[in-house]
């Protein structure tokens, strides 16, 4: 035995059950797509039983229905991506003038506090807001003289309720990243621009955001390659037939067709093309940051 | 400090502070308000009179909560799949993530990469389900436990950790005669509790929290975890099959109560340990990003 592996086996070893799993759990379903191009017969192989080309590509294709899930989809991502981007950093700046650390550190903690309440919990609590009959909002509007709107029910109102919930829950806990970063900023950059008679919105402009200006490019990449990862069991919970119009989003689409239709091989189609188009944005995002500022995820 | 002494720059201090003010109030108050709604007597509750305090005071809808049995059974299967999935999940992270912290281990660049990639391309919820139902884990706690229990990402965080323990420190302990079993263990565990904490606490938030899986992969209801059936309580297909419109009463005690106490009691055990535990959640995160 040579003295390197007489040295590195006990690594080997202890790798063989993670690159099993590895094997199993992860590469296993990647392989799984092939079940796209292959019907499926009940009882049978997990790949399916004979090929088919892109039969199931063609029926999604030009199914009306999966064109709004996906123009559901693209409209939430974006809408969701340029609020949920931007609020944590003005958070953040905004937390960062707070004079006492001791209410800072307060504020800071019962922020990131939403970000670990289930997503069951945060529906609850949602249904029970805007309850037609018993919610806050709907009592406020009473007194109004608005008649009740049933808001979980409304197509035009998923999307507010997504991104607000959205908000409430990771606002503070995507804000964590720039509180650090602008923890870490040169105070005596501060000190000089003073005394180069530069005013508090100056040192902002001037100071502060070019410090933390990496920071937001990294986490914009990030943000933009994982665009379409929608927070998919939120969506499944708020969904109903009546705002499905809005809210029906590739994933929902693909566990509708998948697990509750049986439609096993059209709804891996399905799940392949958007898994295929994320791919795509992660790797256009990566590009870009490596051409502009040399950072790179790989 | 010139601008200090400005009335602008008061003026925005004190919106400020108001704003961040009405902020962490926009978070604890739904929490206050399914507080005092649990607690109400049902009337004002139908009334839709109750705002942040109760009206009336009863424990009638946690009584009600947990003597029902499927909310009972929740809690057991919700703490048996909580600690069978962090063990089994910080058990495999550790052995991925030390190996591959060693820079001279040979084909590591590329077991990394084999690894990463599932980061950016994984096989989707229909051939992850077709994987779990062929290998016959349907039904049994398996399917929620090990198809998950390496996440990329807190691989990255674990391998970056150990990368920061000093060589010297294995080194000297390899010449005293450990073998890398024993370094694992008697060294460079005890050196890394702070992201062995994090890690810990992400995977029984995740594991606490999960319904999903449980929903696809377990048919008998008797499995469920606890927060599944606060699931069917909200989507008010449960709860003793006599769950009707919000505005019902059952028993004395209104849905909204009994809603508002299943809420509660499963975000209990993460409100109980969120405050002691938090600054480990934030480093968690700060630890990633100091590799980006």
């Amino acid at each position: 035995m040579s003295s390197y592996l007489k040295r590195y086996w006990p690594y080997y070893f202890m790798l063989a059950l993670p690159i099993a799993y590895f094997l199993i759990f992860r590469y296993g379903p990647i392989v799984g797509n092939v079940l796209a191009f292959r019907r499926y017969v009940p009882g049978g192989s997990m790949y399916g039983e004979e090929w088919v080309g892109l039969r199931y590509f063609r029926m999604f294709w030009h199914d009306p229905s999966f064109w709004a899930a996906f123009q559901n989809s693209l409209v939430l991502s974006v809408l969701n991506l340029a609020i949920t981007f931007t609020l944590p950093i003005i958070f953040a700046l905004l937390l960062n003038e707070i004079l006492s650390k001791k209410i800072k550190t307060v504020i800071q903690t019962i922020s990131y506090f939403p970000n670990f309440v289930a997503v069951v919990v945060v529906v609850g609590i949602l249904k029970e807001i805007l309850s037609p009959t018993t919610g806050v909002f709907n009592q406020l509007l009473g007194q109004l003289g608005i008649d009740p709107i049933f808001f979980v029910n409304e197509p035009a109102w998923f999307r507010a309720i997504y991104i607000g919930s959205d908000i409430w829950q990771f606002m503070g806990w995507n804000a964590i990243i720039y509180t650090a970063a602008l923890a870490s900023v040169d105070q005596q950059l501060y000190e000089a621009a003073e005394m180069d008679g530069a005013g508090r919105w100056r040192q902002t402009f001037s100071v502060t955001i070019p410090q933390i200006l990496p920071t937001i490019s990294v986490v914009l990449i990030i943000s933009l390659g994982s665009m379409l990862t929608l927070g998919f069991e939120k969506v499944l919970l708020l969904y109903t037939p009546s705002n499905s119009s809005t809210s029906d989003i590739i994933d929902t689409f693909v566990f509708r067709m998948g697990l509750q239709n049986n439609n096993y091989s059209y709804a891996t189609a399905v799940g392949l093309f958007g898994g295929l188009i994320g791919l795509m944005l992660v790797s256009a995002g990566n590009y870009i940051s490596r051409k502009i500022s040399g950072f790179s995820l790989y | 400090m010139l601008y200090r002494r400005t009335a602008g720059f008061r003026w925005f201090m004190t919106a400020n502070a108001l704003m961040m003010l009405g902020i962490s109030a926009s978070i604890l108050i739904p929490f206050l308000h399914l507080l005092a709604v649990s607690l109400s007597d049902s009337g004002p509750v139908v009334g839709g009179r109750v705002g942040l305090w109760p009206q009336g005071f009863n424990l009638d809808a946690y009584v009600r909560v947990f003597q029902h049995p499927s909310i009972a059974s929740g809690f057991r299967n919700s703490i048996f799949q909580t600690s069978l999935g962090t063990a089994i999940g910080l058990f495999m992270l550790t052995i991925c993530a030390y190996p591959l912290s060693k820079r001279l281990l040979k084909g590591r660049k590329y077991l990394i990469l084999f690894i990463m990639f599932t980061m950016f391309f994984s096989g989707g919820l229909i051939p992850t389900y077709m994987l779990v139902k062929s290998l016959g884990l349907i039904d049994t706690i398996w399917a929620i436990v090990l198809p998950f229990s390496i996440t990329p990402y807190y691989l990255l965080l674990m391998m970056t950790y150990f990368q920061g323990i000093p060589e010297e420190i294995e080194e000297s302990a390899m010449l005293d005669g450990l073998n890398p079993f024993q370094i694992l263990v008697r060294i460079v565990l005890p050196l890394s509790k702070p992201i062995l904490a994090a890690i810990t606490l992400f995977l029984l938030v995740y594991y606490w929290n999960n319904w999903f899986n449980s929903m696809i992969y377990l048919n008998s209801t008797d499995k469920h975890p606890a927060m599944m059936i606060v699931r069917n309580i909200i989507a008010g297909s449960d709860l003793a099959g006599n769950v009707g419109q919000i505005g019902d009463t059952d028993g004395g005690v209104s849905t909204a109560s009994l809603k508002a106490a299943a809420i509660l009691a499963t975000t209990l055990p993460i409100m109980l340990v969120f405050p002691f535990t938090q600054k480990y959640f934030a480093k968690g995160v700060m630890l990633g990003s100091v590799k980006g």
